[in-house]
């Protein structure tokens, strides 16, 4: 855990020979701070958040950290948009989220208690991975992130295959998860609703550019952009 | 564009060969349907006659033209039958079908009714077979001698022999590896003759190695172990086995490894193609065929690999 | 039918020749090739590099390598005049186990491969987003692979106990020494033994059987219900692990 920092993403490109997918101007992350990814299908919200988590390499980036840390000492959580469960037990692949952590067993049992109790999955502990319904699935795998002591969260659609009471539980675990770790949240949504509620900030992403960056607030109701006001028009009617 | 013609070209020519192969296949049936079958159309007779004018152009087309030729590895591997094939299916127009297989297996298809003609070399069975009414008669026509071979130096002896069961007695006294083909087949049969005639029992025995194989794959596994074995002479020096064993002993009296024909009798397989096994035999023993029989290996091995019968003549 | 009753009361007699000859049967070469096999595979499934696409290529042409080949290849390099000859390995049980581990080898290898490049992209983000070591992420691949894997393990074993053509070339076919069922079938078929070469079929067949039920019985108890998902889930690592 390191204290507050702040994220300065001065370039980050992402290209597939002559395709690019991804290329952002200058822009920073604030730690404590909840920010929301929004944008169209193919803008470059997955492939941000995938070069942010290590899982990708950008073609080319410049990142860099204000304050004592560096990007690599950052601990980093990251649920990819398929959530995947091991085919273990369901406690199994929570409490295997802490195995570098060296703590106690009755320490790592009772954290993975809360992380799944959390997320409304307590009574599915000992079911196997390879049984569980999408929405199940995802509840696991934010309880793998939920359950350790996080820099910075990275979300890709956290709550796509959930109903609207597994999503309310899952927001206000993640509220809660910010508040006592002070955590940076950064969360891909194509719904401008659940931005609304998760988050401060709003990054809006147009053809792999960012497009709009400002408090969510300002961002969904009075766009700047040609692309943002055609991205929420579709979400007015 | 360069990529795509070639694709075409490669697909244009798969699709050539196996129209290829359809037609063949087509011409061959609708051939031998044809012949089958007297109600047979026109136009079937004539591609049956361009397909054995293909084969033969001098002899006319036998009611049934396939022969099956059921024989030992021994006369097929010596490339006796491949060499006498060309000109037996010139002069009577059936086309030889040659199975080729260790003696007991070959006699095996003449019972089960999958051969025409036996030509095969273990007098005792080939007389049980005639007697149990599967074969018409026993034809003996050529002979050739088992050779017993051995690594070069000779470590058990066996030149100084004059008889094949001397030689295997040597060979058990100085307990040199012996690979014995161990098939049932007509030279294991044979083997098997001269052990008993030696008063041994080799079976079980640590220089004894069952090798369970055909001619050739016994050389070669008499020539990695460095052993003797009893094989007949053409598969030897038609074989690479010859450049690191020897002839350590050949042409003894014990050793003379007589060819019989055997033509399957019809009254057990109404089916059999009689006439056909009539005009091989016939043929097999006419002079032309005699003539060939007599010089076949004189150019390669400098002498003939197998002679006739007197009797055959 | 007296065959048969002769095979399988011959199977049954301690040091009878057939009896022997299963045991040389059943201690065929499929652990070895797996113990070879599942890590080059393994290590080719999850590394993205330069000529992998090669190697899957000649792996896939490996797999199919005719048997009678893979034996030639041995049996020259054991021969009395090949580089190995001085050790007198041909016709000798570890002679057909080389040859069958060369032909088996690339056959679990390319199967754990593929097993292993299904699911890897997908194991490779979750596990890297949870925070989990290279280790621990390799425990786990191999983990939601285990099914697979022990499908790949009989497949090498049934390979090695149905293969005729490379064991007959380099182990001779030597009775009481490296005759096993398929050459001992092959056998008695020349001999014109058909009725038995068919019974000692029907043994070989036995066999496979009850192998393959304890395979089965095992796959189930290790893999539980998520046998279907496992599968679901590789195919889905497949498609999205071209998309990146």
């Amino acid at each position: 855990m390191n204290g507050t920092f702040s994220v300065e993403l001065k370039t980050m490109r992402k290209q597939y020979g002559d395709r690019i997918v991804l290329d952002t101007g200058p822009f920073e992350l604030e730690s404590g701070r909840s920010y929301a990814l929004v944008g169209p299908n193919g803008s470059g919200k997955s492939t941000l958040l995938r070069i942010l988590a290590g899982v990708e390499t950008a073609t080319a980036s410049s990142v860099k950290v204000k304050g004592e840390a560096t990007y690599e000492s950052l601990t980093v959580g990251y649920m990819p948009q398929k959530s995947y469960v091991f085919g273990f037990t369901v406690f199994r692949n929570v409490s295997l989220a802490l195995a570098t952590a060296n703590l106690p067993r009755d320490e790592v049992a009772k954290r993975a208690e809360q992380a799944l109790a959390a997320v409304g999955m307590e009574d599915m502990a000992n079911a196997r991975g390879g049984g569980l319904s999408g929405g199940e699935a995802q509840r696991v795998a934010l309880a793998r992130l939920l359950v350790q002591d996080l820099d910075v969260m990275l979300l890709d659609e956290p709550t796509a295959s959930m109903d609207i009471a597994g999503t309310m539980l899952v927001e206000k675990a993640l509220q809660e998860y910010r508040d006592r770790t002070g955590c940076m949240l950064v969360t891909a949504t194509h719904a401008p609703s659940q931005a609304r509620r998760i988050s401060d900030a709003a990054i809006m992403l147009s053809a792999g550019a960012i497009v709009e960056f400002g408090e969510t607030e300002t961002v969904l109701s009075a766009p700047t952009s040609e692309a943002g006001r055609e991205f929420l028009s579709y979400w007015m009617v | 564009m360069k990529k795509s013609t070639t694709i075409k070209l490669l697909l244009a020519t798969v699709f050539a060969a196996m129209f290829a192969l359809f037609m063949v296949a087509c011409s061959s049936g609708s051939g031998s349907a044809s012949s089958a079958s007297a109600s047979a159309s026109s136009e079937a007779a004539s591609s049956a006659a361009a397909s054995s004018e293909a084969a033969s152009s001098a002899a006319a087309t036998p009611a049934n033209p396939v022969l099956r030729v059921s024989t030992t590895t021994s006369v097929n591997d010596s490339g006796l039958l491949p060499y006498l094939q060309p000109t037996f299916e010139a002069d009577t127009g059936y086309q030889m079908e040659v199975t080729s297989a260790g003696t007991g297996a070959a006699i095996k298809k003449g019972e089960t009714g999958d051969a025409d003609v036996l030509l095969v070399h273990a007098k005792a069975s080939e007389e049980e077979f005639v007697n149990s009414g599967f074969g018409v008669e026993r034809i003996p026509f050529m002979y050739n001698y088992f050779v017993i071979v051995g690594p070069e130096d000779d470590p058990a002896g066996v030149a100084n022999c004059t008889t094949a069961a001397d030689a295997f007695k040597a060979i058990a006294d100085s307990g040199q590896t012996f690979v014995s083909r161990g098939d049932d087949s007509g030279t294991n049969k044979k083997e098997l003759q001269i052990w008993e005639a030696a008063g041994i029992t080799p079976e079980g025995l640590d220089w004894y190695v069952n090798a369970g194989a055909g001619m050739g794959a016994t050389l070669t596994q008499a020539a990695e172990r460095q052993g003797y074995t009893l094989t007949d002479k053409g598969t030897f020096l038609s074989n690479d086995a010859k450049n690191s064993l020897k002839i350590v002993l050949g042409e003894a009296d014990d050793m003379k490894n007589t060819y019989s024909m055997i033509a399957i009798s019809p009254e057990k397989w109404p089916d059999t193609n009689i006439d056909g096994a009539n005009a091989f035999i016939e043929w097999m023993t006419s002079e032309k065929a005699s003539e060939l029989i007599a010089n076949y290996g004189v150019e390669e091995y400098g002498e003939p690999l197998f002679y006739l019968l007197e009797s055959a003549k | 039918m007296d065959e048969l009753v002769q095979a399988f009361s011959l199977l049954f007699t301690p040091g009878s020749e057939l009896s022997q000859i299963v045991l040389l049967t059943l201690q065929m070469s499929a652990v070895i090739s797996t113990v070879i096999g599942v890590p080059l595979g393994v290590c080719v499934g999850l590394y993205r590099f330069r000529g992998k696409r090669l190697i899957m290529r000649i792996l896939n042409t490996l797999m199919g390598l005719p048997p009678v080949l893979a034996g030639l290849i041995v049996f020259f390099i054991l021969s009395r005049s090949g580089p190995l000859g001085s050790l007198k390995l041909l016709y000798t049980l570890p002679a057909m186990v080389t040859a069958q581990v060369v032909l088996i080898t690339p056959i679990v290898c390319g199967l754990s491969a593929t097993a292993i490049s299904g699911v890897a992209p997908l194991v490779h983000e979750t596990a890297h987003g949870m925070g989990l070591t290279r280790k621990r992420e390799l425990l786990c691949l191999l983990y939601e692979c285990r099914s697979q894997l022990l499908s790949i393990l009989f497949v090498a074993f049934g390979r090695s106990i149905g293969e005729v053509g490379a064991v007959m070339l380099v182990g001779g076919n030597v009775q009481y020494k490296t005759r096993v069922m398929t050459t001992a079938i092959m056998l008695e078929t020349n001999m014109g033994h058909f009725e038995y070469a068919v019974a000692l079929g029907i043994v070989l067949l036995v066999i496979s059987f009850v192998i393959n039920s304890i395979a089965l019985t095992l796959q189930e108890r290790t893999s539980g219900v998520e046998t279907g998902v496992a599968w679901n889930a590789s195919r889905g690592g497949k498609l999205g692990g071209d998309g990146r």
